[in-house]
């Protein structure tokens, strides 16, 4: 056997356990069925972080995103379409599951929250101030709950500019993280003795890490070398490190830190159409008519406090047919896939035969794919040039349209089968 | 569109078929290609492949899932990418370290008579996946089978890189003493 074998032999492992290392892939459909399970997502992920004591296990990975880079095509962000893999239980015994003390349902109903910390925050955590050495590249601290935020912890990421070592330090209230005795892998580990305190190191590979209480709080650090096998100097600098906290003159005020509740808020309303018209950010850009022989389904406001949502999307259906005419600020994405209307070898769909993977260059794939018009410059041509022709199912023709049109800094994304593109380019056209 | 839609018209021979791939899994399997490739125009290509690969498999091919179906053709045409960039000295990075800590469980002298087949070998991973904590089977496979980078593994989960390093480290010597036990390898 060699190890291609192995590598091969991989692929070709259970279904379920692919999806579910990776919660599996994204569905685009339907927009606005992401955030519910975002929300999910984010209690998992606080319980992850919040509760790492009630399970030996390293805690569950997130359903979603499936994938950290969704690709240089999306701008959705992440979605998941997935349901749990089954478990294969046994049938002949029967668990008994105890109450882990602490574990309600108000800790349950938890999610968390980052924000990045104000110069007063960081001066309270590290108040002796941080090695001329090392810069500063983050400071979050991460909060929990449902209504009011409970701190979980600090993290700093820092960097030695001189060797692209990398540090994290991690400043935790001692009632959330007890230091993890898993994180001692082995119980014959050697101790330093740093003034009156023990404290156990460790290094493997270019990673070095610790964990100790002090000052009132608890430290968890790691330490990854910015080369490959430099990690006499990473030893040396951490090491530093870990002497410089226990030496500190003052203890982290972990009580200056605050939790700002206003930023996290996130609004999900269903609307009306006529409630659509009247948003004062999107309301111009919601159609005026219905699509002839699809049924609407949702009209939804997605906001949140910093703007990172901000959608206002309408979804109809009808079987095979569908049209979703969503509404969102433009964004860098949009600005580099705008094609002009003598462009056509960067957007016309007819110009190109199926498969398009097979005869679209790659130069104009991104555009072709999901090209973005201005909205002064579109033509009824243009969208007929976008419909892909093809089968709609029990023996019907249809077509696909996939294009965005771009209102000064509004940006309207239309994804539509069997939807008249005529219909589509006369409410874009009313709309400008 | 629902994924035995998807199917059906593979098997109707509709140009649809493709299209709907792409706009339901096209970023998935990129995420896949990219993460092993790590080259965005690689991936994009291999992605394309993916598709001619998918044409070309259904008929006679019906995917009880059709995401795990595309994953696994995009996994093994991003790898045979890999492969033959590393041969021209292209390439390697995370996924070369990764790929190369997997071979650290094969002995250097297994020679042809120890060849095993994919499919043999599939089943015996499959049990040996079967018996580790859901937890582990997750990081190992985040590692060994997506090739996610040890820092992107750490942050999905929710713990430090040097966990991630010990547990990939852990469930590779198991895998190595099941392999022997199994006599799968010497």
């Amino acid at each position: 056997m060699t190890a291609e074998t192995l590598q091969d032999a991989l692929s070709g492992i259970r279904e379920d356990y692919i999806l579910d290392a990776h919660g599996g892939p994204a569905v685009r459909r339907n927009p606005w069925l992401r955030w519910g399970a975002l929300a999910a997502c984010m209690c998992l992920i606080a319980a992850a972080v919040a509760l790492p004591k009630l399970t030996r296990d390293p805690p569950a990975p997130e359903p979603t995103p499936p994938i950290s880079d969704p690709g240089p095509g999306s701008v959705n962000g992440p979605v998941n379409g997935t349901d749990p893999a089954p478990v294969d239980l046994p049938d002949d015994v029967q668990p008994i599951f105890n109450q882990a003390p602490g574990l309600d349902e108000e800790k349950m109903a938890f999610c968390t929250f980052s924000e990045m910390l104000t110069a007063e925050e960081r001066a309270a955590i590290i108040p002796d101030g941080l090695p001329d050495w090392l810069e500063l590249r983050s400071a979050f601290a991460l909060y929990y709950g449902w209504e009011e935020g409970t701190l979980n912890c600090v993290e700093l990421s820092l960097v030695n500019p001189e060797t692209g070592d990398r540090f994290e330090i991690r400043t935790c209230p001692p009632d959330q993280h007890p230091i993890d005795d898993e994180l001692f892998l082995t119980p014959d580990a050697s101790v330093t003795h740093i003034d009156d305190r023990d404290v156990v190191f460790f290094q493997y590979a270019d990673v070095a890490w610790t964990a100790f209480s002090c000052s009132g709080v608890n430290y968890y650090l790691d330490g990854v070398a910015g080369e490959p096998g430099r990690t006499e100097r990473l030893k040396e600098d951490f090491f530093q490190i870990v002497v410089d906290l226990i030496r500190s003159t003052t203890s982290p005020d972990l009580d200056r830190l605050q939790f700002h509740r206003e930023q996290h808020v996130f609004q999900e309303k269903t609307l009306t159409p006529e409630e659509a018209r009247l948003d004062p950010d999107f309301g111009a850009w919601y159609p005026a008519g219905e699509p002839e022989g699809l049924v609407r389904e949702q009209v939804q406001r997605l906001q949140n406090s910093d703007h990172s949502i901000n959608t206002l999307t309408a979804f109809w259906n009808g079987g095979y047919d569908y049209l979703t005419w969503s509404i969102r600020p433009m964004n860098e994405y949009d600005g580099q896939r705008i094609v002009s209307p003598e462009e056509r070898e960067r957007y016309d769909l007819t110009l190109y035969s199926i498969p398009l993977a097979q005869s679209v260059p790659e130069k104009y794939r991104e555009t072709v794919t999901e090209p973005v018009f201005r909205a002064e410059e579109l033509t009824e041509e243009m969208v007929r040039s976008r419909c892909v022709a093809g089968d709609g199912g029990e023996g019907r023709d249809a077509f696909s349209i996939c294009f965005s049109v771009a209102f000064d800094n509004v940006v309207v994304d239309i994804r539509a089968k069997n939807v008249s593109p005529e219909w589509i380019y006369a409410q874009l056209d009313a709309m400008r | 569109m629902e994924d035995r839609e998807i199917v059906e018209l593979y098997w109707q021979r509709s140009d649809v078929a493709l299209t709907e791939t792409q706009q339901k899994y096209g970023h998935y399997c990129y995420a896949i290609a990219n993460g092993i490739l790590r080259s965005e125009a690689d991936a994009e290509e291999c992605v394309n492949d993916v598709y001619v690969g998918a044409w070309n498999a259904m008929p006679p091919h019906r995917p009880d899932n059709l995401a795990a179906f595309l994953a696994r053709i995009t996994r093994n045409l991003s790898l045979k990418r890999l492969r033959a960039m590393t041969a021209e000295k292209r390439g390697g990075g995370e996924t070369a370290l990764a790929l190369e800590e997997l071979g650290e469980i094969i002995p250097a002298r297994t020679g042809p008579a120890e060849q095993v087949e994919a499919r043999e070998l599939a089943r015996a991973l499959d049990a040996f996946l079967a018996t580790l904590p859901v937890a582990q089977r997750r990081i190992f496979l985040c590692r060994y089978w997506y090739f996610d980078s040890v820092a992107d593994i750490a942050r999905r989960f929710g713990c430090s890189e040097s966990k991630v390093k010990m547990t990939c480290k852990r469930v590779r010597d198991r895998l190595s003493q099941y392999l022997r036990k199994e006599g799968l390898i010497p």
